[in-house]
């Protein structure tokens, strides 16, 4: 209510006040942000080229760390992509080094089981075997793997429709194993028959149900992607049909990369061997953070500099307005006023300098992108290259860090300002 | 003593500052009440502790003895935030230098004291305008202050100090970098405000000049108040320039600009 109104209200005989001294003093209202942002824009934008310099001096630093920290990520995650591929990590391979005693069969598969946190287990057979296709004979492994197995190891397709097939007259060749054939179109290998021979004598350190060498003509209905040595799949079946029961490998897959070791442990304690995925991955990971770190160092020489220049803006700025800063108090400007609107202008200064910094970081890292994959494209190899990649955890964290060093920077100038007399302000000349 | 009831109180107000080698006595032991729309001039030389004076009057700082109580509130008793409320809710303050926030246009800077009384610049704006139109200086409402003359810069500040509709208009040598002409339509405008508004004016100046506008004196001397009042005598001369300049200066009355219902707003109801 106006003074004029109260003085309205009072001659029409209501005792109407909007506030007493003291109450107004209570619960007076404060500078709305909207106008301390609005204050602060215009304030940068007063000094243009300053705030210009500034502003470019925040790009490149926080653009140099981006570029180079997602560079670090994009070869972290190329490397873990080919070393570790499509492998889960939550999975613990078991062999065994004595498979005439300590036996990986369906009695280990019931008791591995039962631990806690385990949720799959898949299993394969391996044998050494030669296999004949027309004139050609090649000596290789052939697995006998079920469908879990199979799926875990993540084979890429090059030709048929499903890498596990349960039908024991079925098998699944590697693409090396179609070269070693002579077999130039994986296409044309499918509905193909090879024939497979299992030689007791090769196999001895297992348990060899079969009185003879296994011979069998098997017809080859997928072929995958899987190394430089030929292997075979056929399916479980085929094996555990004819009476084997000792597996060569099995996998164990548990619900969470955390509980990893925990099941670890109870599995070598039956003396079992064992290795996981996720080992090798932390040995990447381990190297990467180190990278990472040496990146961020080499990033943060141009953000060391960008933090001079913010500090050296806002000081001077304030030198330059401590006449305005000792109106302002004047004319009712608290001190947290001041403050925050020294905060406002290094924030809107190191953030704003922080996203265009990261867009210019990511459309180079996209080009770089972009570029190795046309290049790897022209010369046959058909993966897309991600050398750069900026995570969406990237950018909150390098506008957190933005914000962060803007709170910094900012705190001496600000707390200066605040405590400008506005006295000695207004009357320095 | 007037019969109009004080609005500020000064009670046994003492300042000193240390200096390295001395202690200087700026006001010694001034009392004195400054009554509800009163046009008061603080006067003497330069030095004397007028402005040091009306530093505790309004706040700005804190007398080393004594107090000063505005409407029963002791600004002793608030701290530096509150005393800066104070100020945005009670006075308008015009300068001898005009400070601006260069940044801003004619505009946001007269509508400063609202902003920082919690309006938002759409709220701000018609009352700004009005404040520009009492001083015949709203078609600069879009320029920076900086580019204007000291004599629309003086109006402007005018503006500044009216747009809150505060009791108290505080003015430190306003006139002080004016010419004549300017300076007699500063002191015109004040007087406007103060007869036919009824606002408090308190000056501080060295121009004896204008002694005759004021209705309660204050005179520094060496840091003490000696207090006169009443209504000087005019010279034929004066009073027919301050006739003039008052038609010419005439304004309409000033209201005070009220902020849009919202939480923040606090209002108390008596019966």
């Amino acid at each position: 209510m106006s003074q004029q109104e109260v003085n309205t209200s009072k001659s029409h005989g209501t005792k109407t006040i909007v506030r007493d001294q003291k109450e107004s003093l209570k619960h007076a209202n404060n500078l709305r942000l909207r106008v301390l942002i609005m204050m602060s824009l215009r304030n940068l934008s007063f000094k243009k080229l300053r705030t210009s310099l500034t502003i470019i001096g925040v790009i490149i630093g926080i653009g140099a760390i981006s570029f180079l920290v997602s560079l670090g990520l994009g070869l972290q995650n190329v490397v873990t992509t080919r070393v570790i591929g499509s492998k889960s990590v939550n999975t613990i391979e078991v062999t065994t080094s004595k498979p005439a005693t300590i036996k990986l069969n369906g009695d280990t598969v019931s008791k591995f089981k039962k631990y806690s946190n385990v949720i799959d287990i898949a299993k394969t057979f391996s044998f050494a075997s030669s296999v004949n296709y027309k004139n050609s004979n090649v000596d290789t492994v052939i697995y006998g793997s079920d469908k879990s197995y199979l799926d875990l190891s993540g084979f890429q397709i090059v030709a048929g429709k499903n890498v596990y097939s349960d039908k024991t007259s079925d098998i699944t060749v590697n693409s090396t194993m179609l070269t070693n054939l002579g077999i130039s179109d994986p296409q044309k290998a499918i509905g193909q028959k090879i024939s497979i021979t299992i030689l007791k004598d090769k196999n001895l350190s297992i348990n060899f149900p079969l009185t003879g060498d296994f011979k069998k003509e098997l017809t080859i209905h997928a072929v995958i992607d899987s190394g430089k040595s030929s292997e075979l799949f056929a399916s479980d079946k085929l094996f555990s049909s004819l009476g084997f029961s000792d597996y060569s490998q099995i996998k164990v897959v548990v619900n969470d990369k955390s509980h990893i070791n925990e099941v670890r442990k109870q599995i070598e304690s039956q003396a079992f061997t064992t290795s996981s995925p996720a080992d090798t991955l932390d040995q990447i990971n381990q190297v990467f953070s180190l990278l990472n770190l040496v990146l961020i160092g080499a990033g943060g020489i141009g953000m060391i500099i960008a933090i001079l220049g913010m500090f050296n803006t806002l000081t001077i700025s304030l030198l330059e307005r401590t006449k305005e800063i000792g109106l302002l108090i004047s004319l009712g400007a608290r001190q947290r006023d001041i403050r925050r609107l020294f905060i406002f202008e290094a924030i809107i200064l190191s953030v704003s300098g922080a996203l265009i910094g990261m867009l210019m970081a990511w459309a180079l890292g996209l080009g770089v992108n972009t570029y190795a994959t046309s290049l790897a494209n022209s010369r046959g190899v058909t993966d897309t290259f991600s050398l750069f990649s900026i995570p969406y955890w990237l950018t909150l964290a390098v506008i957190l860090f933005a914000t962060i060093i803007a709170l910094l920077v900012v705190a001496f100038p600000a707390r200066r300002a605040a405590k400008i007399s506005p006295v000695v302000a207004l009357r320095r000349e | 003593m007037s019969q109009n009831k004080p609005i500020i109180q000064i009670q046994g107000v003492e300042k000193s500052f240390i200096l390295p080698n001395e202690t200087v006595n700026a006001v010694k032991n001034c009392s004195f009440e400054i009554p509800e729309g009163s046009f008061t001039i603080i006067y003497g030389p330069s030095g004397s502790g007028k402005s040091t004076l009306l530093d505790a009057i309004t706040g700005l700082e804190l007398p080393t003895k004594g107090s000063v109580v505005f409407k029963g509130q002791n600004l002793n008793t608030l701290n530096a935030d509150k005393r800066a409320k104070f100020r945005a809710l009670n006075l308008g303050m015009v300068y001898q230098t005009n400070y601006w926030v260069s940044s801003l246009t004619v505009l946001d800077n007269v509508s400063m004291p609202l902003y920082l009384s919690g309006f938002t610049q759409r709220d701000a704006r018609p009352h700004a305008i009005e404040a520009l139109k009492k001083v015949r200086v709203e078609h600069l409402a879009k320029q920076r202050p900086g580019v204007l003359s000291t004599g629309e810069q003086q109006r402007v500040s005018m503006a500044r100090a009216l747009i809150s509709n505060p009791e108290v208009i505080v003015a430190d040598e306003p006139t002080g970098n004016l010419d004549t002409s300017n300076g007699d339509t500063v002191m015109s405008l004040l007087s406007t405000l103060n007869k036919d508004f009824g606002k408090t004016i308190v000056l501080v100046t060295h121009n004896l000049e204008y002694l005759p506008f004021s209705t309660y004196r204050v005179q520094m001397k060496d840091g003490v108040a000696t207090i006169s009042e009443g209504v000087t005598g005019l010279s034929s001369e004066t009073k027919q320039k301050l006739s003039q300049l008052l038609h010419e200066n005439s304004m309409r009355a000033p209201t005070a600009p009220t902020l849009a219902p919202s939480k923040r707003t606090r209002k108390v109801k008596i019966q």
